[in-house]
């Protein structure tokens, strides 16, 4: 663990007799980033928050969040605020006492507080829910309501397990403009199936499959990562001659023709991430040699969801 | 820049709260929840109305019994002494039916639900979980489903019969408020043995039914089961000499019940 890890996992296995949900996972979490936490349904991931949230016991393995280990019980708990992926609360209560409720369970003054009460339930735009029974919330208030709870302690850890599924894209938005506000106050700990969410707001990304960490990286690193292997070349006036001839440039490893309009042609080239600068100069001389018109020689740049399914198939092809 | 949400973070604890972390805060809210639902009053009303139908009874069949042969002498009709009919009031056991149901489902309610998850994941304890719902419920079942029915039962007594001794009147109490923390526990300990409200339930009901006969097929077996504490404490104040075994059974059984279900209770995946 890291002086600066919020949340730190230590061969974390958590197994249900044959069924394996998380395997050694090790993870070091940066105090106050925002950490999206994906892979596909049945990765583990659900598994791996309610270790965090003290909910499982682990199998093996150890977790800590600012340095108080799980094993540490309420005081660990103290630290993190818990939604669950269906979140649930009493539906005899109203969203505020729900608020007062957990607020009431730390022993710290300041989180019981009518007016944090208040700033906290109107930061997650419930304020005028606030008195109705939570049994005539909708999904998204449910929703709403359970950040609430979960930041009403001050927790140094968010966890979050998928918290913009049930939300409509405006109170998705929502939420994530509010997890982004979040960053370094507190650490956010969420997992998703969203790619486009993670990519707009987390600083760090960990993609679980089959219950192993296939790949922990800075969000920024990890997409550029998968971005200096091919190279996009568009060309006016290309022939048949023009692809043989781009493939047979010095660190082209193969290259595909992926549209034609006319006598515009589009190639993507897969080539050594070492030498791109170099290919990207051979391509332009070889298009100025030859009187044909370059309109596009750059490297492609892959979104998370391609990283995602690249990372994951090439973990299925190898098992 | 933008505003800070959250602001300050306390400073970290990184000791044990204390076996009982939260307790307080979830009796309270546990209470809340008892007195804000419709629950109350159905018990209320259906233990009390059980409870008067009965201590009634003996006056009831004497009218009856009159009606039907005016003039001639009535033979083999219940007794009309008050503390007949108060003690008799208790026998339909009412009051264990209601706390196996209540208790029964506590638990296994607040699981399926996911409210347990949601509580479980606060700063609290099991331990606390289960004790505040032990507490709260004794408490409201004692009241509701013992104090006032009783209290009701023992005036429309003083008016059929006349006044019960006071002293009987509040051992009765005592062994009711005894009979339901028991049968608290042991609703609560079947829910975190037996997944289902409906099975706790039922299993409950049939543990209930089946332990008087095998007690009775035991040897003094009948005053150490946990309902002969029902009529203890009204038997000890009336001074009558009465065997120390059966609270001491009752307590440990009771106690045995609380550890075992806490201990299931930790061992929750939620």
């Amino acid at each position: 663990m890291t002086s600066a890890s919020a949340i730190s996992t230590a061969g974390l296995t958590k197994h249900y007799g044959e069924v394996r949900a998380v395997t050694d996972l090790t993870l070091d979490v940066p105090s106050g980033s925002i950490y999206g936490f994906l892979g596909p349904n049945g990765a583990g991931k659900t598994t791996v928050l309610k270790v965090l949230a003290g909910l499982i016991r682990p199998t093996s393995g150890s977790a800590s969040v600012a340095g108080i280990p799980l094993a540490a019980g309420e005081a660990y708990r103290r630290e993190v605020g818990f939604l669950a992926q269906e979140p649930r609360f009493y539906d005899w209560m109203t969203g505020r006492e729900t608020v007062a409720f957990v607020a009431s369970l730390v022993p710290d003054p300041a989180t019981s507080d009518p007016a944090w009460l208040d700033k906290i339930i109107a930061t997650v735009g419930l304020a005028d829910a606030a008195d109705r029974r939570t049994g005539t919330y909708s999904g998204g208030m449910r929703q709403r309501l359970g950040i609430a709870q979960a930041l009403v302690t001050r927790p140094r850890v968010l966890l979050l397990d998928e918290p913009v599924s049930a939300l409509d894209p405006i109170g998705r938005r929502e939420v994530l403009d509010l997890m982004a506000q979040l960053r370094g106050e507190t650490t956010v700990f969420y997992s998703t199936h969203i790619l486009d969410d993670v990519e707009r707001v987390s600083d760090r990304v960990a993609i679980l499959d089959h219950g192993h960490l296939v790949r922990e990286a800075a969000t920024a690193e990890l997409l550029s990562s998968f971005t200096l292997d091919q190279l996009r070349v568009v060309v006016v006036g290309a022939t048949d001659a023009t692809g043989v001839d781009l493939a047979g440039l010095p660190g082209v490893r193969s290259i595909e023709p992926s549209a034609r309009d006319g006598d515009v042609r589009t190639y993507l080239l897969t080539i050594e991430p070492s030498v791109a600068g170099q290919i990207q100069r051979a391509v332009t001389r070889y298009v100025a040699d030859r009187d044909l018109t370059l309109v596009e020689n750059g490297l492609v740049r892959l979104d998370l969801e391609d990283v995602f399914l690249r990372l994951v198939d090439s973990k299925e092809r190898a098992a | 820049m933008t505003a800070s949400i959250i602001g300050a973070h306390a400073a970290p604890v990184s000791s044990n709260f204390g076996r009982f972390a939260g307790a307080r805060q979830l009796v309270r809210k546990d209470t809340t929840e008892w007195v804000r639902s419709k629950r109350i009053w159905v018990i209320l009303a259906t233990v009390t109305t059980f409870l008067v139908l009965t201590a009634a009874n003996a006056w009831i069949a004497t009218k009856i019994a009159a009606a039907a042969a005016p003039g001639e002498a009535l033979r083999e009709l219940p007794s009309l002494g008050p503390t007949e009919n108060m003690v008799g009031a208790l026998t339909t056991q009412i009051f264990v039916l209601a706390a196996i149901f209540v208790a029964g489902s506590l638990i296994g309610r607040e699981r399926d639900s996911g409210t347990l998850a949601w509580i479980a994941s606060k700063p609290v304890t099991r331990a606390s979980i289960w004790a505040s719902k032990w507490i709260s419920s004794t408490a409201i079942l004692s009241i509701v489903g013992g104090a006032i029915p009783l209290a009701i039962t023992a005036a429309v007594v003083t008016l059929l019969y006349g006044a019960p001794p006071v002293e009987i009147v509040i051992g009765l109490a005592v062994g009711l408020a005894a009979v339901t923390a028991f049968f608290v526990t042991f609703g609560l300990a079947l829910g975190t043995v037996i997944p289902g409200q409906a099975a706790t339930i039922a299993t409950g009901l049939t543990i209930f039914a089946l332990a008087p006969m095998l007690a009775a097929a035991i040897p003094g077996g009948m005053a150490l089961i946990p309902t002969a504490m029902l009529t203890w404490p009204a038997a000890a104040l009336a001074g009558e000499a009465m065997s120390l075994a059966t609270p001491v059974v009752w307590f440990v059984l009771m106690a045995g019940l609380a550890v075992f279900s806490i201990r299931r209770m930790r061992k929750f995946e939620l």
